[in-house]
């Protein structure tokens, strides 16, 4: 009897101490992703998307120039750039959202995980981010983002074509390698761009939770020596050392 | 019978027992958008800052340019490359109005002092992120780490923080230069101990900023200000809150432009 | 490095770090001190950054001051900071009769710097946070 009860207490502390502390998604029994996450050389599985016919040549080249425009002027960047920025992501797996914050200068994105439904297009100012919810399903996290402003940052989607203001992304975050890597499988479809719905993976490696994530990187519309950089043609390619012919 | 009694009060000491530093979520309670008040009803965006006790400075350290906050309504213009139009330049003349990742919001002004813009918590076990709308994010770090022996200065400098209660206790050093409301100055010296107190309902935080520097300060310079959860809006019968996003284009000459007083159509 | 060197260097950091900190522009064009009242229809509706813009005509008519008469164009905050207000882009619309009051521009020309709107329920909009002591939530 003595060793029942030493036992069952010990269990229902081991048990119930760590679930005090748990954020409301854990103790739901839903993983936490939260953590500092990078891409790397090889975490990138980008099929070519399936555009229309209708959008030519000259239509993706206008939409390169915006996006140039966008960098130049240090506009706000938004989804999907914002998610391959260069640099770690900040995961936060908060009671009411999961925040993922980048390091540049572009705001973070908010998966609401408080709501099941958009916010009304009557009230809703499309943006870069767009407005996502996100629910669980199992240990995946299943993220929807719809208003997104068509013309505002970086609109391009790795692989091809761009996002608009009837753009829909499904993201699916899942964590695998014993939480090590998250895996986010992006799913975009838009009447005016795909002809299918457009997928790809990217697969992030959690740094070390001591990491410390720079603050806001700093870009300056007004830094004349920066615009000149970004506007002037690049340097042409070196001309291949002439060959003796002796 | 006494190791049982033993037994079952460890049990239930198990369920009450005080979260500790990486473990904080039933102290938990900031997470959510909030926007800045003025609960003295001072009437002008530049009345609020005011308000504000007057820091008391080392003899000959002053502050530059104003008594930092945001300029604005009945506010003494402030100094800087993007300031106000002098008096008698009344239209379209906006220097730099979006600064995006610049030199202007980005030197973490509203991230430590937010203004009328929104502001949002997300509350995890190691972490507590800090979010201005109008610019900028905080990472406040609650997993018990130190402040690091070797750091560049930041606009937002580094947070430390931990939960005493419902009081999220926060420490800032390795500010970037700043300004600091009620005349302050700030250094990569400087220490920042914020104090993040909720009302018992929840619905009022109020933040203790108690500025510290004794090459700067005669005294800790303190002050206080006040937020509420931000006003919910209708969205498809129900009432929600969300973060917004700043869009401004510093290369949109529309967006550069202030004040255009239109075509008379009744003289 | 003395202190006063020290505090020399922060100051200069200061002035080149705080860059563009105030707000868009000055509201010096403005008389602050004055809160005249409006009321006409809107006839252009700017839900725009830096800030808002809408231009309201009042007609004239036996109960409007005649001062107040004319097509104004209305000056409020940024998007951002009038949505935390309660503000949205669907708040009004062109055609939309609109009381406000308001800083009209000292020069007399018509511009009129955003104070709160005031809906038909007799409750205000504000456009930024600041409150008159009459109105203050404690």
């Amino acid at each position: 009897m003595k060793r029942f009860c030493i036992l069952t207490s010990v269990i229902a502390c081991l048990v119930v101490l760590p679930t005090s502390a748990r954020t409301p998604q854990e103790q739901r029994g839903a993983p936490d992703i939260s953590g500092f996450w990078e891409l790397s050389f090889d975490s990138r599985n980008v099929p070519r998307a399936n555009l229309l016919p209708t959008l030519t040549r000259a239509k993706l080249d206008a939409r390169a120039k915006k996006d140039a425009y966008a960098i130049r002027w240090c506009n706000l960047l938004g989804v999907p750039f914002i998610m391959d920025p260069g640099r770690p992501l900040d995961i936060r797996q908060g009671s009411t959202a999961i925040i993922i914050v980048p390091e540049n200068s572009s705001p973070p994105r908010y998966l609401y995980t408080n709501r099941s439904a958009h916010i009304s297009e009557d009230i809703f100012d499309p943006s870069t981010n767009g407005d996502s919810i996100a629910r669980w399903e199992g240990d995946t996290l299943v993220a929807d983002t719809v208003g997104f402003h068509g013309e505002h940052g970086i609109t391009a989607i790795p692989g091809g074509g761009f996002r608009t203001e009837k753009s829909r992304l499904v993201e699916r975050y899942r964590l695998l390698k014993d939480g090590s890597i998250l895996s986010v499988t992006f799913t975009w479809t838009d009447p005016t761009v795909f002809r299918t719905p457009h997928s790809y993976e990217f697969r992030y490696q959690r740094l070390p939770a001591t990491y410390e994530p720079r603050q806001w990187l700093s870009c300056d519309p007004f830094d004349e020596d920066r615009a000149k950089f970004l506007e002037s043609p690049p340097s042409p390619k070196p001309a291949a050392r002439a060959v003796s012919k002796e | 019978m006494r190791l049982r009694v033993v037994l079952v009060v460890t049990f239930l000491l198990s369920f009450a027992a005080p979260t500790v530093a990486h473990g904080q979520s039933a102290k938990m309670r900031l997470e959510g958008d909030w926007v800045r008040i003025d609960p003295d009803g001072v009437g002008s965006f530049g009345g609020l800052s005011g308000v504000i006790p007057p820091a008391q400075l080392l003899p000959g350290v002053s502050a530059p340019g104003g008594r930092g906050g945001r300029g604005g309504r009945g506010a003494p213009p402030t100094s800087g490359s993007g300031g106000p139009n002098p008096e008698g330049v009344p239209y379209i003349v906006v220097a730099q109005p979006c600064t995006g990742g610049g030199p202007g919001r980005s030197n973490g002004a509203l991230l430590v002092n937010p203004d009328s813009g929104g502001i949002h918590f997300i509350e995890h076990k190691d972490e507590v992120i800090f979010a201005g709308e109008r610019g900028g994010v905080r990472h406040i770090y609650i997993d018990g780490r130190s402040h690091p022996n070797v750091w560049t200065p930041t606009p937002a400098g580094h947070s430390v923080g931990r939960y005493e209660g419902n009081i999220l206790m926060v420490e800032t050093t390795g500010f970037m230069p700043g300004m600091v409301p009620g005349g302050g100055v700030r250094t990569a010296e400087t220490r920042l101990l914020e104090r993040f107190e909720l009302s018992p309902d929840g619905n009022r935080l109020t933040v203790t900023y108690t500025w510290e520097d004794p090459k700067v300060y005669q005294k800790p310079h303190v002050y206080r200000y006040y937020f509420d959860r931000a006003p919910l809006v209708e969205s498809k019968g129900t009432k929600v809150s969300y973060a917004l996003e700043e869009w401004c284009d510093a290369g949109d000459p529309v967006e550069k432009q202030s004040i255009i007083p239109p075509k008379q159509i009744i003289k | 490095m003395n202190i006063s060197r020290r505090v020399a260097l922060a100051i200069i950091g200061v002035a080149l770090a705080t860059g563009s900190l105030a707000a868009h522009h000055s509201f010096a064009m403005f008389d602050m001190e004055k809160n005249v009242e409006y009321s006409g229809l809107i006839t252009e509706w700017k839900w725009q950054n830096p800030h808002v813009h809408f231009n309201v005509l009042v007609k004239p008519g036996a109960s409007v001051a005649p001062n107040t008469v004319g097509t104004w164009d209305v000056e409020g905050g940024s998007i951002n900071i009038m949505s935390r207000q309660g503000w949205t882009r669907a708040s009004y619309k062109i055609g939309d009769p609109i009381r406000l009051v308001g800083h009209p521009m000292k020069d007399g020309s018509k511009g009129i710097s955003l104070f709160y709107a005031i809906r038909p329920d007799g409750s205000r909009l504000y456009h930024d946070i600041a409150r008159p002591k009459d109105d203050v939530k404690k």
